[in-house]
């Protein structure tokens, strides 16, 4: 028995080490989990590539100025285990997303962390940020 | 709790805590309470048990749709939130592509660029811009048609490194012929394959220098040459490859294994792979923690 759980632990961290790349790059290497946005807006464009998707969102500030944020997201494959379609999101629908600011400055460029429907439906990119040693989101 | 399920615990926190102890040093690890891996072993495990069927020449028979195991599309489902990651909280979590246990055995004259590289995968990899991962780094194929004559293997690289537009495609002869010399070195080369036994083995020349053997700066030479070998044994496909590079590599190097896992699917035609990060990256980090 215990030489099984043995075999069973270096077989799961073998596995582990030699699974595909799950990670195109690392989020810490691009953007900044401590500079979390929430905007509201219009979906105006959806670039559905790999390896990672892209949704543009108009986002209507107090004034009535519209800046069009590019908001980056997770490689297609990760969208279709999860049941997701680019049918799933509609140009012009309203969405609200949670976001994270990317480090090197670039305006209105993000990380989409999470993404919810009108009708309140809500997809999550990647379960695991922010990482705990980030300050929580302000 | 029953017997089992305390010894799948029990593997479960152990892999955790292994997989702690190999993470570099300094590095915050994720909420890592339950493997992927652990789980994808029980269901491996309960796959091979199945009965393994023939193809009417008498040679066992790859076709079908394989994949490694994951979790189902109403698991990616949790409290209403769809978690559209391979991550799921509570269910499984990332663990660290750090500390490979199987490294190929480089020349030491190598080594200090092989970590080079590594440090620098975000700008060196072939992969991270959009080249195909190449025998033998793209593993087992997601989808066999076989036939006496002719094995058609089908891959979709989709999971952010290395996706493959469209559909990838590589046919192999399995009726003595020998290798093509008509042909330029490509990601996947050019094949030819014979049965030993229940195994396909593949003969696998002409490979581009242009793709890496693994994540961890693990490049090659134009002397690549690669077998393979792929076994059924029930319901499960494992794929072994043995690389040779003498011009960097003391010995030939067997990769770990890999094994998928037979299920219902088809492979989908991919959209065209456009890396736009490198520009934005402030850093080097590149391992798994994040999705």
């Amino acid at each position: 028995m215990k030489r099984n759980f043995f075999a069973i632990l270096l077989a799961s961290c073998a596995l582990l080490a030699t699974l595909p790349g799950w990670a195109h790059h690392s989020f810490q290497a691009e953007f900044d989990a401590s500079k979390a946005v929430t905007l509201k807006g219009t979906l105006s464009k959806i670039d559905w590539i790999n390896p990672h998707i892209y949704f543009y969102l108009d986002v209507k500030d107090d004034s009535g100025k519209v800046t069009n944020w590019t908001l980056e997201s997770i490689p297609t494959g990760f969208m279709h285990r999860a049941g997701l379609t680019r049918d799933d999101f509609v140009i012009g629908d309203t969405v609200t997303v949670l976001a994270y600011r990317a480090k090197d400055g670039t305006r209105a460029f993000a990380w989409v962390q999470e993404l919810t429907f009108a009708n309140g439906r809500k997809v999550a990119f990647g379960a695991n940020r922010p990482q705990p040693e980030d300050p929580a989101p302000k | 709790m029953n017997s089992r399920s305390s010894w799948r615990r029990a593997a479960i926190a152990g892999c955790a805590i292994l997989c702690l102890l190999t993470v570099r040093a300094g590095a915050q690890v994720d909420r890592a309470t339950v493997s992927h891996g652990a789980a994808a072993e029980a269901e491996i495990k309960a796959a091979a048990a199945k009965p393994t069927p023939r193809a009417s020449d008498g040679h066992v028979d790859l076709s079908g749709y394989w994949d490694f195991p994951q979790p189902s599309v109403s698991e990616h489902t949790k409290d209403g939130v769809v978690y559209a990651s391979p991550f799921i909280p509570g269910a499984n979590a990332p663990g660290q592509m750090q500390g490979d246990p199987n490294p190929p055995p480089y020349k030491p004259e190598l080594l200090a660029k092989v970590k080079e590289l590594a440090k620098n995968q975000t700008h060196a990899d072939p992969a991270f811009h959009c080249k195909p991962l190449g025998v033998p780094r793209v593993g087992p194929p997601r989808q066999v048609i076989q036939t006496p004559k002719l094995v058609a293997l089908f891959y979709q690289v989709d999971i952010g490194e290395g996706d493959q537009s469209g559909i990838g495609v590589r046919l192999i002869p399995t009726d003595g012929r020998s290798h093509r010399k008509d042909v330029d070195p490509m990601y996947f080369g050019d094949s030819v394959g014979h049965w030993e036994g229940d195994t396909l083995i593949v003969d696998v020349t002409h490979l581009t220098e242009d793709t890496w053997l693994g994540i961890s700066g693990y490049f090659h030479s134009a002397a690549l040459h690669v077998v393979e070998r792929y076994t059924r044994k029930g319901n499960t496909l494992t794929y072994e490859a043995t690389v040779e590079d003498p011009m960097v590599l003391t010995k030939p190097w067997t990769m770990t294994p890999q094994t998928v896992r037979l299920e219902e699917g088809m492979v989908v035609e991919q959209p065209p792979c456009d890396e736009r990060d490198e520009q934005h990256l402030v850093n080097d980090d590149h391992h798994t923690r994040d999705f």
